[in-house]
């Protein structure tokens, strides 16, 4: 029943697996996560179930099957399962169940509009999903989601979202800084688990994004950045414009998102993306627009060039490039580091528990 | 087994430095030399005068190549990489860009 363990990921961790409208209605979706396919489907009562996407039969994609209530059956042999992986139907010879006969399931838990996935072999830890409740509060004309298929390590992503000062040079109009952001070294904040970075600038005019909702969108406005990575792969970026003296985010022209990565395989990442604003939250048509936009920023803009940086490294191995790293790799470089930390403790874990049940 | 440092460069080590941007010298735990390192000089500058090459990157604390073992004395930490654990632990140091709170320090070079 061992899935391949993979030396490569963080193990025990959410990962998002799926926008939560991607799995609807009785249709199966299929996504590789951590070098494994997983099926998704919702029951009837529209909890959803992850489970590996092989028959352990003769190896077929279960998503290609047919939904018999909350089960699947298998197109090769019409073998079924349970949306516990527990097989329940053999229409072959006498009908036995083999013991062997189960497919992994993965738990899984919706929130925030994704449905994370659970991969590892410890209990899943519903406590480690980190707290973004913020995206959940406000009307729902201020959500959007978005995903990206990308050609790269999942860590160029991270990094590029870790350094900041990439804007000016990578984007348009509607998010340059107009050069005031690289210059900024910005201040890091470290807890055992988590990386921190905030950045604090003025300029006129204001962001693009947020200048024709603030009071004088062509004069001077101070502006914040103010990120946290979590493990495995999240960012959570607050940025806001304000005018005048004093407030805070809430008096301010800003947005809450979240940025998060989950690894296909080592060259093949799933960018989810969401973004919460604060600011004209009931125009659901601008709210089209403005997904799309952030949407077409990373796609037409930061996609292809994390992808040529991919490709030109030929590795997922960045330290054993030498890389000749700048004031602004520092929170990229610390969440780099702390992620290979926690990966070696994770797998110091697994190694002792390893030795104690061959040692039983 | 780490080399350490002798009990006369442990006292020296200890003096503290009167200006913080003043000179402080190094002391090469493996050899017993000493290397000063002059106010408008950093660390691996004055090492790699006096034929000593420590490899760096950034040059200005932020990847950590050069992060150098410290058996005595006490960095004045300018570096962005090390976290504050590392630097309550007293025994490791950025030469790219980082000085000295004592006259010495010695280096596990």
């Amino acid at each position: 029943m061992q899935t391949p363990r993979s030396a490569k990921y963080l193990m025990n961790a959410w990962y998002v697996g799926a926008i939560a409208t991607e799995v609807e209605g009785e249709a199966f979706f299929h996504r590789k996560i951590l070098d494994i396919s997983v099926m998704f489907y919702r029951k009837q009562d529209g909890s959803v179930v992850a489970l590996h996407d092989r028959c352990p039969h003769r190896f077929a994609p279960l998503s290609l099957g047919k939904r018999v209530g909350d089960e699947v059956s298998c197109l090769y042999h019409a073998l079924r399962f349970d949306a516990d992986g527990q097989c329940t139907h053999n229409p072959h010879g006498t009908g036995h169940i083999p013991k062997a006969a189960r497919v992994r399931s993965f738990p899984v838990q919706e929130q925030y509009g994704f449905i994370w996935i659970w991969m590892g072999d410890a209990p899943a830890d519903r406590a480690l999903l980190p707290d973004f409740s913020p995206l959940m509060e406000g009307h729902p004309n201020a959500i959007g989601h978005t995903y990206m298929a990308m050609k790269s390590n999942y860590e160029l992503i991270i990094d590029n979202v870790m350094d900041l000062s990439h804007i000016d040079h990578v984007h348009g109009e509607i998010i340059t800084t107009r050069g005031q952001l690289s210059p900024i070294v910005p201040t890091i904040q470290e807890t055992a688990r988590t990386i921190s970075a905030q950045w604090a600038w003025k300029q006129t005019p204001p962001i693009g994004i947020f200048a024709p909702f603030l009071p004088e969108p062509k004069e001077e406005a101070r502006h914040f950045f103010d990120i946290t990575w979590s493990p495995p792969a999240n960012i959570q970026l607050t940025v806001w414009a304000l005018q005048g003296e004093g407030g805070g985010y809430d008096e301010s022209i800003g947005q809450y998102d979240l940025h998060t990565c989950t690894p296909a395989d080592e060259y093949h990442t799933h960018y989810f993306f969401v973004t919460r604003r604060n600011h004209v939250v009931e125009d659901g048509e601008f709210n089209a627009i403005k997904i799309k936009a952030m949407h077409d920023a990373f796609h037409d803009e930061d996609g292809p060039l994390i992808q040529a940086v991919q490709d030109e490294m030929g590795t997922t191995d960045f330290f054993a490039l030498n890389p000749v790293l700048m004031s602004n790799d520092i929170a990229a470089v610390k969440v780099r580091k702390l992620l290979q930390k926690l990966i070696r403790e994770e797998q110091g874990a697994e190694a002792i528990a390893e030795q104690r049940s061959a040692a039983e | 087994m780490s080399a350490s440092a002798r009990p006369d460069a442990q006292a020296e080590a200890q003096a503290p430095l009167a200006d913080p941007n003043g000179s402080f010298e190094i002391e090469i735990a493996s050899s017993g030399r000493i290397v000063e390192v002059a106010p408008d000089q950093s660390a691996v500058d004055a090492l790699a005068a006096a034929g000593i090459e420590v490899p760096v990157s950034c040059e200005q604390g932020i990847c950590g190549t050069c992060v150098t073992m410290v058996l005595a004395g006490e960095p004045d930490h300018r570096d962005m990489f090390l976290s504050a654990e590392d630097r309550a632990a007293n025994d490791l140091f950025t030469p790219c860009c980082s000085r000295a709170n004592s006259r010495r320090l010695v280096l596990d070079l």
